[in-house]
């Protein structure tokens, strides 16, 4: 069996991509997918450490964890789509109207 | 032969929850029906609000737990759980109005309100983390949808937008904490943890727990993490702020409360200096911006941030006295806060103008009542004595000095001696300028009237007379220590 | 202990109160004449009530007798009792019937004097609440119920002091009230939690009664009484935190006689009168507020001598009058400062309230050099008007001179005090002697300089009865403490003494009569000099350029030496005090103390106005800010 830290770290490189992502890309469907990048290099780690202690917990939160993504998308998408229908515009940097 | 056994226990300890669940999803069903009935749906979705709170409270709180310790009903999670249900009452009475003034008036909007409702109360009755997550994540998506209300105003969808962006970042940061703990425990329930005591793993328990804090300092708005919050507390229709100000802030504060000092005790000591810095932080940085602001829902916005802050030191302490002026400043802060956002969004109109200090110039003389309940209201958030504002913070700072944190009160007292000036600046805009222009308001329908009256009562009530409401709040906080 | 009829006490605010609400809700329904019988009705009725306990008290024949009344409890849990409790003893009885004696007369002469205004009614509400709070901050049995009322009257004197709201010089005059009543609330508020923590009570009995176990010099203790006194400096005016009160004359001139001269400002004397058991215990302390109160004395009084507005005069005078209550306290001189409190209530009140009548004969006029020649237009106000500053600048008989006297002599015979604190007091009585008579000159004597069109009119009876009841009182006012030297008993020390601190050695007994009878003539003497310069300089000296064409034709005329000694005094003395007098005007009060207090604000406003920046309205900042925030989560365990 490969040694945990490699899924840890590989879940980390992942987890920092998906950081990096929602820190630096302006598209708000990019940012989005890499916020569900986070997510799975959330899973990516749920799921070693429960091969890891052979414990069956982590796997089921991945399941949680991969439903509430879907609920999430779907509401993200409703959301952009409507703030595309007024603003005509998906660039996160256009998303200026409220702030100080 | 796998023996099945189902408690009928079990699904009584859910009861208030599976009456907001079946209750939203009847009001999505009546909304086929119902569609031009709207004080039905009002008063449908106020009982429902009704039969969940006294569910709730005549239940035992005998810290029986439910689904294999999935759940647990003590008064720590009735006290909170009963502060959402008021608040989502309360929000219910005030939101018709305001929807039908603007044409937007739909069953969606209660039965989001339930789901959010439902979320929260899994947040702070929750024992395990994954409970205690997904609550959160309900919370989170209905409060989405109800931030971007307005889908065709662009101020709701960016709002929206950006709560979602960065309230899903967050979700990633808590997630990852929660993996962690995970590893370093083999478990996600408060309970096994609590027992099992040191972790396998020191590095990943630390990792684990301070991302989940990231977590919850997102949905409690500390600073550094609070940069979303005033942008979607402006942004939301005004009753939805006013929920997510007060019912939001309890119940993330209270899950905070649950995994810090129920599951892992031995830590509270550690993270102190941490806690003590970021309460000292948000709370000058919410009132510092709180002053140079001029729109209201946005100073109030930044006076949450500051509350916030007010509230950290209840942490920071770490003792029962601490969380127990904490949940009954969270419960007076229910009243002041919905209060103060009920009057903004009768003053503001229909095409939100009103927002800014210069409409509220004179406004007393033409409603001298919802200009006294306004300046009730803006004492309390500014701690004047005879208001539970006063109460709460003198309970959580006498609590903090008696266990030594001078220097942390004398920056809390400055600080809300500060704050006082900006709170102030409503009142003598009301009754100290002249009026502007002439401006018919519509009358004040009976339920926001009933809703607002709730507020003052209890504002004053908890002013005045607060010892059994503390007493209280006290035996709530020994069942998570 | 308890006692049936003392009981009675929670009447007294009570009818203010009731006064408050009738006011404020049904005011403009009622009409003006109804309100103002409310009004000062509710305030005759406290003023009764107060005036019978006394008498019950004073017929007890218990020294230091007190009693408690509570009303009910307001927190009550394990570690933290707090109720709604008064207090009831010499102290607070002597507090309440002078606040609730004059804020009726007060009240009347506000009938007169508002009349016909816009907000006749909202002004008796404020008015009224005004005394609830008041009354409240004194009966209180412990800090935190004071601090209610320590609260409520700062709010009170901020809505009356706006009370005209279309000036926007009352605005920001109310504001800076507010910048630096926070930091004295800053002060009151940490020393009462300090207290908290110290004492684990807030109630004054319970914390006095655990003393014994504390030293002389106590740390702890030293800096719960500079914490106190922090909070006595902004609200009684003192340096540096007295810039607000002579704003605050933006006010109507009655808000002006109650709040900034009888009552309100004098809150921060009684506060540390009560809490004096705790600052004999911190001589360090003591010395601060002694030293205090003798600049701010004299600072007040150099400040007034040039003053052109006749309310500010009065109010650099109150400031420099409540100097002198403070350098008593600061000496232990506890009781001689809460003498001085009472004759200053009575004729610093008559006096604004004359100079309310003198304002309402001119048109609202406020510049004494558009004054002059009213003595025989308004004759009630003109006697009146100098009983009460013959009784300020000391002249004997009156009842300035007794509490001012006993204060100077305290002063100087305290080991705390000494002849240098002496000394400041002695040259501010002759200053104030002096001002106070510049301005019955300017506005009573000499020619008429009234703007063109004025009528002036003797004001109506509703205004001039109080004057002429509080210039009674500033005359036998002081016959309660008539010293042993003069034959008297000094009866309010007796009644005062038992329920405050004393100096661990008595002092009094030590110096002999004559020297107290060498110090009371020299600042008699003080004072007459300081009246007679004044005569001098404002009425003789009106006639200087005509005498001078007159007597340059008989040269070398004896009268010319005359002049010459007058010129020289002038170039010597008045000249110099003038220059000086201006220059602290300018430099310190307007640029420096105005400035820190501003600045301060301007500071938390600037900041306040960068930081909101960083909100750039942009996710990717937010986002960042986050995961900066997390990065500070993680690292805090690593670098811990």
């Amino acid at each position: 069996m490969l040694p945990i830290e490699y899924y840890l770290w590989f879940a980390a490189a992942l987890f920092a991509i998906g950081v990096a992502g929602v820190l630096l890309r302006r598209n708000v469907i990019i940012v989005f997918m890499s916020i569900e990048l986070m997510l799975n290099a959330v899973n990516v780690t749920f799921i070693a450490f429960s091969r890891q202690m052979n414990n069956i917990d982590g796997q089921i939160f991945v399941f949680f964890v991969m439903t509430l993504a879907a609920a999430e998308v779907a509401v993200g998408l409703a959301i952009i789509v409507a703030m595309y229908r007024n603003k005509k515009s998906i660039n996160v940097q256009d998303m200026n109207l409220l702030k100080w | 032969m796998i023996d099945f056994q189902i408690v009928p226990a079990d699904f009584y300890l859910l009861l208030p929850e599976m009456v907001l669940s079946v209750g939203a999803m009847l009001l999505l069903f009546l909304e086929l029906f119902l569609k031009g009935n709207k004080t039905v749906q009002q008063w449908t979705a106020f009982a429902i609000f009704v039969v969940a709170l006294s569910l709730l409270l005549s239940q035992e709180s005998s810290g029986a737990t439910g689904f294999g310790m999935m759940v647990r009903s003590d008064l720590f999670g009735q006290f909170i759980s009963a502060v959402v249900l008021i608040g989502g009452g309360l929000t219910v009475l005030l939101g018709k109005e305001y929807l039908v003034s603007r044409e937007w008036h739909r069953g969606e909007y209660y039965s989001l309100l339930l789901f959010a409702s439902v979320g929260m109360l899994f947040m702070v009755r929750g024992l395990d983390l994954l409970v205690i997550f997904l609550g959160l994540e309900l919370l989170s998506i209905s409060l989405y949808i109800l931030v971007g209300y307005f889908r065709d105003r662009l101020f709701s969808n960016e709002a929206a937008l950006k709560y979602l962006l960065l309230g899903a970042f967050a979700s990633g940061f808590l997630l990852y904490g929660i993996a962690y703990t995970y590893g370093s425990y083999g478990t996600t329930n408060l309970n096994e943890i609590r027992t099992m005591g040191s972790p396998e793993s020191m590095t990943f328990h630390w990792i684990g727990l301070s991302l989940i804090l990231v977590g919850f300092s997102f949905k409690v708005a500390l600073v550094p993490f609070h940069m979303w919050l005033p942008d979607v507390y402006q942004g939301a229709p005004t009753p939805v702020t006013g929920f997510m100000a007060t019912t939001t802030k309890a119940a993330a504060f209270a899950a905070m409360l649950r995994i810090l000092f129920y599951g892992f005790p031995a830590d509270i000591a550690e993270w102190m200096p941490l806690f003590w810095f970021l309460s000292a932080v948000t709370m000058t940085v919410g009132n510092v911006i709180a002053l140079q602001q001029s729109n209201l829902k946005r100073m109030l916005a930044y006076s949450a941030i500051a509350h916030a802050g007010y509230l950290m030191i209840g942490v920071t302490v770490g003792t029962e006295t601490g969380a127990a002026g904490m949940l009954f400043y969270l419960l007076g802060y229910l009243f002041m806060n919905i209060g103060a956002f009920a009057v903004v969004q009768y003053f503001e109109g229909k095409d939100e103008t009103r927002l800014d200090f210069e409409s509220y110039a004179g406004l007393a003389k033409k409603h001298p009542l919802i200009s006294l309940a306004m300046t009730l209201f803006m004492f309390a958030l500014a701690g004047f004595p005879l208001t539970v504002g006063f109460t709460g913070k003198f309970y959580i700072f006498t609590t903090a000095i008696n266990q030594g944190f001078v220097w942390l009160i004398v920056i809390a007292v400055l600080n809300s001696l500060i704050s006082v000036y900006y709170y102030l600046r409503v009142v003598i805009y009301m009754y100290m300028k002249p009026l502007e222009e002439e401006i018919e308001f519509s009358p004040m329908e009976l339920p926001a009237k009933v809703a607002l009256t709730v507020c003052v009562y209890a504002v004053l009530h908890l002013g005045v007379l607060p010892g059994n409401f503390i007493t209280l709040a006290r035996e709530a906080v020994s069942a998570i220590f | 202990m308890v006692n049936s009829t003392l009981n009675l006490v929670w009447l007294i605010p009570l009818f203010p109160l009731i006064g408050f609400l009738l006011n404020g809700i049904f005011g403009r329904r009622l009409g003006d004449k109804a309100v103002g019988i409310i009004g000062s009705g509710v305030m005759f009725f406290s003023f009764i009530v107060s005036g019978y306990l006394l008498l019950n008290y004073l017929g007890l024949h218990q020294t230091g007798a007190e009693f408690h009344t509570t009303l009910f409890n307001w927190i009550s849990v394990a570690d933290l009792q707090l109720s709604v409790s008064f207090q009831v003893d010499s102290l607070s009885l002597m507090m309440v019937v002078m606040i609730t004696g004059v804020a009726f007369l007060i009240h009347v002469y506000s009938i007169g004097y508002m009349n016909g205004d816009e907000g006749f009614a909202r002004f008796f509400a404020y008015m009224n609440l005004f005394s609830f709070m008041m009354l409240i901050l004194v009966l209180s049995d412990n800090y935190i119920l004071m601090f209610l009322g320590w609260e409520g009257v700062g709010l009170c004197s901020y809505l009356l002091i706006g009370f005209w709201y279309e000036d926007d010089e009352n605005a920001s005059a109310g504001k800076k009230a507010f910048i630096v009543n926070r930091i004295g609330d800053f002060g009151f508020l940490l020393g009462a939690l300090l207290i908290f923590v110290t004492f684990g009570s807030f109630q004054y009995s319970e914390i006095f009664s655990q003393l014994e176990g504390y030293s002389v010099g106590n740390g702890t203790v030293t800096a719960i009484t500079l914490l106190l006194f922090v909070g006595a400096i902004g609200k009684s005016a003192q340096l540096p935190l007295y810039v607000w009160l002579p704003d605050a004359m933006a006010g109507p001139t009655p808000v002006s006689a109650l709040i900034h001269a009888a009552t309100m400002v004098t809150a921060g004397v009684y506060m540390v009168a009560r809490s004096s058991f705790l600052y004999v215990l911190a001589p360090a302390s003591m010395t601060v507020i002694a030293v205090v109160g003798a600049a701010t004395a004299l600072f007040a009084a150099s400040i007034a001598l040039t003053q052109n507005d006749i309310k500010k005069v009065l109010a650099y005078s109150t400031i420099s009058q409540l100097g002198y209550m403070f350098l008593a306290l600061g000496v232990g001189a506890f009781s001689a400062g809460m003498f001085h409190l009472l004759t200053h209530a009575f004729f610093k009140g008559l006096m604004f309230l004359a100079a309310g009548s003198v304002m309402h004969a001119l048109a609202n006029e406020q510049d004494m050099r558009f004054m002059g020649g009213l003595r025989k237009k308004i004759p009630k106000t003109f006697i009146t008007f100098l009983i009460g500053a013959l009784a300020i600048s000391g002249i004997p008989g009156l009842s300035g001179f007794f509490s001012k006297d006993e204060l100077l002599w305290q002063v100087y015979s305290s080991p705390a005090g000494g002849i240098w604190l002496w000394l400041v007091g002695a040259v501010t009585a002759g200053l104030t002697a002096f001002y106070m008579f510049r301005l019955i000159f300017l506005t009573f004597y000499g020619e008429a300089r009234w703007k063109p069109d004025t009528i002036a009119h003797e004001s109506p009876n509703k205004m001039t009865l109080p004057l002429i009841i509080l210039a009674l009182l500033s005359v036998i006012g002081g016959y309660v403490g008539v010293p042993a030297l003069l034959g008297g008993e000094n009866r309010i020390h007796h009644y005062l003494e038992a329920n405050l601190a004393k100096l661990p050695d008595d002092f009094t007994t030590h110096q002999s009569h004559l020297m107290e009878f060498t110090l009371m003539g020299i600042s008699v003497l003080i004072a007459m000099a300081g009246i007679f310069l004044a005569y001098v300089f404002y009425v003789k000296r009106k006639e200087l350029p005509d005498l001078l064409a007159a007597k340059f034709k008989r040269a070398y005329n004896l009268s010319f030496n005359k002049f010459y000694v007058d010129e020289l005094y002038d170039y010597l003395f008045v000249q110099r005090l003038i220059t000086i007098s201006k220059w602290l005007w300018n430099i310190f009060d307007v640029r420096l103390v105005d400035g820190l207090v501003n600045g301060a604000g301007q500071l938390i406003m600037v900041s306040g106005r960068r930081l909101k920046k960083v909100q750039s309205g942009l996710v990717s900042g937010y986002a960042l800010s986050l995961f900066l925030g997390s990065l500070m989560m993680i690292g805090y365990y690593f670098f811990r």
